[in-house]
């Protein structure tokens, strides 16, 4: 599945003219092959050659299998993007950034929201005290998946280290914290029993945060229910509403006069998925310019999530 | 008691597994054959196991598994295998399960859609002959699926194949989420809604089945549901829970389709779904280049439609989808035999489960946490 969001950025954005794609998966490679047969500048191999260097490696692979990749190409390519969630736990992404540290490539980790300029815009606003103090934050991102999985990857506690929160709780983490410079858990809720057994894995969890000068902060996220995709930053003055996944926004004030439009400095309003990877690639990978989207920031998320994993009660009222 | 259950992670499936967990004395091995339709049943301390629908045979069942489930049904062509040859394909593997392991059970969960066409006011029973008109593929399927498993030798000794009515409930698609969706959207329009069904909740189903489990007897039962409604009494509680759009009745012809209405808007859905393919724009500003813009811009509108997006979260159900003869006709079958070999069985009328069914809408489509609240600052 990555192989469709990645490859035609690093041809058409990137300006790559020869891809190798690793597919260790006899079927999955045979339809890979299928796919780019006929083309003379992609080739597909069961395993990453030994040698040769490369312009731009992307680590696409479940999570808990990214570590080995970083060891093999750290010191063989110029740029490292690595999917998000950085790796299965806080353990593997704490050893993946510490053995990036030294390396010589400029590292990235996929979180691709970066690209949005609505939620630095919000922290703009909120440092300025625009709109006054803000006072609570409520996100919630779900929707039900039907993501084209490759494997079972996703539903697999042992490769990707949980659920929706190693899904999408990532990107979402990651929105909350281009607003607060501060952003420690309070309590955490999941839908599975992560206790008993090791197999179960959440569909749904309650994060609830506190970001600088103590304001709540509630993360709603779900892979079998239908949220909004919203965040509402309730400021004294005013509420301003997010969508999490594109650029909009609506500022709605006291007294009911509001406005809606888009964030400046960001690509457009109405986004599909792939556009927002355009951009991503356009702001991060070609311009060679990794702050926001480097391995300190992947740590950042990653202890939180470590904590939520960690501290997560039971929820009730699902089905 | 280990049981294998084909197709657990779908709407059916899963609410078996749901309760067989809660209930306990049954462990589920879940065999799916899609990574997509895994979210609620991963959520569960459940053995979840990946099969190519196209290939059964590549599953080998435990040693302790007496028991097979099979909620799974093929109606689509897969990896250019047509749904009959996946169905004989299914039977095979189940043949030489029982072969490998002379204990073996199956539970198969038929449908009442093998009665198609069904009568006005006749309500079938067992016996009824199955003949489904042949454009109707899924009923021709499951009609398939019945009679090959039961060509398996000594069939009437060890499987047991259930026909449930309209089934409804938690993450059923097409009469529960489909449903809600429509009248979230707004008005429901309808031409016929008289056509009489019987319902059956989904839980109620499930514990039939778990019943079935711990008390095995062979078979073939219709299973509806405890009362007949009408489709517009049933739509109607649906539109109760939602509170939002209604039911309007649009005369016959009176607001028809023209059939450029319905190429277009099938187009537009089309498109919209192709819209999501990474290519898509990357293609099409491509071609775009190449035409002078007010082309463009029409060739937009014609096809996306003007200043139209499909909603992102909840697509939108075009209105005419109840606007069908389907809605106008009795589906009906009888309970006799049901009732009097399974007396446990005690379904839910619809007006029983409207609770159940308005949490569930609470949160399918809310934003409810189910949490406590944060103290705002």
């Amino acid at each position: 599945m990555g192989v469709d969001f990645h490859l035609p950025r690093l041809i058409t954005l990137c300006g790559v003219t020869a891809v190798t794609i690793v597919e260790v998966d006899a079927r999955r490679r045979a339809d890979l092959a299928e796919k780019f047969g006929a083309r003379n500048d992609v080739q597909v191999l069961p395993a990453l050659p030994q040698d040769g260097r490369y312009d731009i490696a992307v680590i696409a692979t479940p999570p808990r299998l990214h570590a080995p990749y970083v060891e093999e190409l750290k010191l063989r390519c110029r740029q490292l993007l690595i999917e998000k969630p950085l790796a299965n736990d806080l353990a593997g992404a704490l050893a993946i950034a510490a053995s990036l540290a030294d390396a010589p490539c400029q590292a990235f980790v996929c979180h691709i929201r970066r690209a949005l300029g609505s939620f630095a815009l919000v922290r703009e606003l909120r440092q300025r005290g625009t709109f006054g103090r803000l006072r609570s934050v409520r996100l919630a991102e779900g929707g039900v998946f039907n993501w084209k999985a490759a494997s079972i990857g996703s539903f697999s506690r042992q490769l990707n280290g949980g659920g929706v929160l190693q899904d999408t709780g990532p990107h979402a983490l990651d929105l909350l914290c281009q607003v607060f410079t501060e952003l420690s858990l309070q309590r955490s809720w999941m839908d599975a029993d992560l206790t008993r057994g090791a197999r179960a894995i959440e569909a749904n969890c309650v994060l609830h945060l506190r970001g600088d000068d103590q304001v709540p902060v509630a993360l709603a996220l779900s892979r079998n229910r239908n949220f909004s995709n919203r965040a509402h930053f309730q400021f004294e003055g005013a509420e301003l509403t997010l969508d999490v996944r594109d650029n909009s926004l609506s500022l709605r004030l006291d007294d009911g006069v509001g406005v809606q439009g888009v964030a400046l400095g960001g690509p457009l309003q109405r986004l599909e998925y792939h556009e927002l990877f355009d951009a991503f690639y356009r702001r991060f990978i070609v311009a060679g310019d990794n702050r926001g989207v480097a391995m300190g920031d992947a740590l950042r998320v990653a202890h939180l999530i470590d904590a939520a994993y960690a501290r997560a009660e039971a929820m009730t009222g699902g089905f | 008691m280990k049981v294998a259950v084909f197709g657990g992670s779908g709407f059916l499936g899963y609410d078996f597994v749901r309760l067989a967990l809660k209930e306990g004395g049954v462990t589920p091995v879940v065999y799916s054959s899609s990574a997509k339709s895994l979210s609620n049943v991963a959520r569960h301390e459940v053995d979840i196991r990946l099969y190519p629908s196209a290939e059964p045979a590549s599953v080998t069942l435990d040693e302790d598994v007496d028991l097979l489930i099979n909620f799974s049904h093929p109606f689509e062509r897969r990896d250019g295998i047509s749904g009959y040859t996946q169905v004989q394909r299914f039977a095979d593997f189940v043949g030489a399960a029982r072969r490998h392991n002379p204990r073996l059970r199956l539970i198969h969960t038929s449908s009442m859609s093998v009665y198609e066409p069904f009568a006005p006011g006749h309500e079938f029973d067992e016996r009824a002959s199955l003949r489904a008109p042949r454009h109707d593929r899924y009923a021709r399927e499951k009609i398939c699926a019945e009679q090959a498993l039961l060509a398996l030798p000594d069939a009437a000794s060890w499987q047991l194949h259930l026909r449930p009515t309209v089934v409804y409930g938690p993450f059923c698609g097409v009469w529960t989420d489909r449903i809600f969706e429509a009248f979230m959207a707004g008005d429901v329009d309808y031409r016929d809604l008289s056509g009489r069904i019987q319902p059956l909740y989904g839980e109620d189903l499930s514990r039939l089945l778990l019943g079935a489990v711990r008390n095995f007897r062979p078979g073939i039962y219709n299973v509806p549901g405890p009362e007949t409604l009408r489709w517009q009494e049933f739509m109607g509680a649906f539109a109760a829970l939602v509170g939002h759009g209604r039911l309007r009745h649009r005369a016959e012809g009176g607001g028809a389709q023209t059939w450029i209405g319905f190429y277009t808007s099938n187009l537009r859905e089309l498109l919209h779904a192709v819209r999501r393919e990474p290519a898509f724009n990357r293609i099409a500003l491509r071609i775009a280049r190449h035409l002078p813009e007010r082309s463009v811009l029409a060739i937009r509108d014609l096809l996306l439609g003007r200043g139209e997006r499909a909603p992102r979260n909840v697509e939108a159900r075009g209105s005419d989808e109840y606007m069908r003869a389907f809605f106008a006709e009795d589906r009906l079958v009888s309970a006799a035999q049901v009732m009097r070999d399974f007396p446990d069985f005690k379904p839910r009328a619809l007006s029983a489960c409207a609770d159940d069914l308005g949490r569930y809408y609470r949160y399918r489509y809310s934003d409810d946490q189910f949490v406590e609240e944060p103290a705002h600052g």
